[in-house]
């Protein structure tokens, strides 16, 4: 009885993981598929590293991809370097009122309505002469990074003992010192996965890029791919291989890591 | 001033943060504000929101707003709900399996959207293909350009995309599920429907009711997915809200009336702001 019981639920674990896993089995097949036979079978007679060897000598391409890795980036830094002091402030200071307030804030904060601020940024951001700027970017996609990063940031020193730091502080240590060698390395899952998110909510952005950019000065690669969609001749291929750029990288960070980021993302997201 | 000294290194460590959210975030929505209540320079009062609601496809955006978030959060509740079951007993490879239903949370909206542009193609796309040669003749058509499947088309690819994040969430309440109440469960003769039942749903309500208010609001202002897929067309068979404010600032230069068209949606979404606030607050009591 227990053994049909699990047999069953194998086989629909199977045919839903087959399900929701065939779109990007997809889009790895199409990447290499040969044009001549494009959409004709699911898997093509034989397979081409053409459509890769294009995008990598299209000059476009390669500009999106290195904006997209460095809008990313700037992002990771801008959210950790204001995300870790206050999430750190979050954790270890008992104001009840102050702090309500604060959290408060940054809840509504993650919930603002993105087209009425991209319609905003539109008007504002030119004005200061940052249109078609990375810069522009990073500030605006800071935006939708930091906040779950304070509240995943305090989870995370909620989890490392304030006698620890005491201790480190008896033995001389200053209160700078105490967090940079005690706290900072414990925290380092949490400090982790609030870079890995905030890295990815950057990296698939695109309303904000289709905004604020007008050429290949800071366009990002959704922007980029997007843009491509509305040729008179869609590239399949082309679009595929940039797909698969755009997906590898984080699914190499995420399958050897998912226990520690999803931990942290549980902390940010269910403990407000 | 003892206020502030005893506050010091708190307000210290904070405010870069709160100071950078307060301009980059809050002023823009202040300044729509106070330009939803002007024109060319010229205070309206409500003028603005008044046209905005009375165009004839406003109600009708607003209705496809709410039948968009609301079929996603269904769908993505079913799909999330049935992994996080399947994935919560003791099998084989188990963080393997969870790692690959994670898979499509993590792509770009615009990846998504590619994909499912090419399955949705008229001639060569893959659903059509399908039906062509199962000789389904009468049931292929032009998903994404027939007024009738285009928003249930993107509505799928929506579901399918961000499914894992209802996973994620309700993995993590099963964890806090003692295994020893279902045991005891079993013992009484409980088989696993009912455990689920009345065992686990329960206990995971405030999560599901959390999760799902979460997810509406991001799926009520999402606007990537339609945007790339239709821009909210045939005609506005799919268009909702978020489109709309797109369209009428950028393509109308109309800012005053997309402002107070967005500000309208803030109220909207306020209110489960407010529903969210009010579980989170009783599941933290």
């Amino acid at each position: 009885m227990k053994g049909r019981k699990n047999l069953l639920s194998y086989i629909i674990l199977a045919i839903l993981l087959v399900a929701v896993l065939f779109p990007i089995l997809w889009m790895i097949l199409i990447a290499f598929t040969p044009r001549q036979y494009l959409f004709e079978s699911i898997i093509p007679p034989r397979f081409t590293s053409r459509h890769f060897i294009a995008v990598l000598t299209d000059t476009k391409a390669l500009l999106a991809y290195r904006n997209s890795w460095i809008i990313s980036g700037g992002v990771v830094f801008l959210t950790l370097i204001l995300g870790i002091p206050a999430g750190y402030a979050f954790s270890r200071y008992k104001f009840s009122k102050l702090k309500t307030y604060l959290i408060l804030f940054l809840l509504i904060t993650q919930m603002l309505p993105i087209t009425l601020l991209a319609t905003a940024y539109f008007r504002i951001v030119p004005s200061f002469g940052l249109y078609n700027s990375l810069f522009a970017l990073i500030l605006v996609d800071g935006t939708l990074t930091l906040p779950f990063a304070i509240l995943l940031l305090r989870s995370t020193f909620d989890t490392v003992p304030k006698e620890l730091e005491e201790v480190a502080m008896i033995d001389g240590c200053s209160k700078m010192e105490a967090f940079i060698r005690i706290t900072l390395p414990l925290a380092t899952a949490g400090i982790f996965a609030a870079a890995f998110f905030s890295f990815l909510t950057a990296w698939i952005e695109f309303l904000y890029g289709l905004t604020l950019t007008s050429n290949t000065a800071a366009r990002p690669m959704t922007v980029e791919m997007a843009n491509r969609l509305g040729h008179y001749v869609i590239h399949w291929g082309e679009l595929m291989a940039m797909a698969c750029a755009l997906t590898v990288p984080v699914l190499l960070v995420f399958l050897p890591f998912q226990n520690i980021l999803l931990k942290g993302f549980t902390g940010g997201a269910l403990k407000g | 001033m003892h206020w502030f000294r005893q506050r010091k290194f708190f307000i210290i460590l904070i405010s870069p943060a709160i100071i950078y959210l307060i301009i980059t975030a809050f002023y823009p929505l202040v300044d729509s504000l106070r330009l939803s209540f002007f024109r060319e320079g010229e205070f309206l009062g409500l003028r603005n929101y008044i046209d905005a609601v009375t165009r004839e496809y406003f109600l009708p955006n607003l209705v496809r707003s709410f039948f968009w978030s609301i079929s996603i959060v269904l769908g993505q509740n079913i799909i999330g709900m049935t992994f996080a079951v399947l994935l919560n007993s003791q099998i084989k490879y188990r963080n393997l399996w969870r790692g690959l239903q994670y898979l499509p949370w993590l792509l770009s909206p615009t990846v998504v959207a590619v994909l499912w542009i090419s399955f949705c193609l008229p001639v060569r796309g893959l659903i059509n293909t399908t039906l062509r040669n199962l000789d389904l003749l009468s049931l292929m058509r032009d998903w994404l350009g027939d007024p009738q499947t285009a928003l249930p088309a993107i509505i799928i690819a929506d579901t399918w995309h961000w499914y894992a994040f209802f996973t994620i969430m309700y993995l993590a309440g099963m964890q806090n599920i003692p295994e020893s109440l279902n045991d005891a469960a079993r013992v009484d003769g409980a088989n696993e429907w009912d455990i689920f039942r009345h065992i686990a749903f329960p206990l995971l309500k405030p999560i599901i009711l959390t999760a799902s208010i979460i997810q509406f609001l991001w799926v009520f202002r999402f606007f990537d997915l339609i945007w790339i897929m239709t821009k909210g067309g045939p005609i506005k068979a799919s268009e909702i809200l978020a489109t709309q404010i797109y369209k009428t600032a950028l393509f109308r230069y109309d800012f005053n009336e997309a402002a107070a068209l967005g500000i309208i949606m803030s109220f909207i979404m306020l209110i489960f702001v407010f529903l969210y606030l009010y579980y989170y607050r009783r599941g933290e009591a």
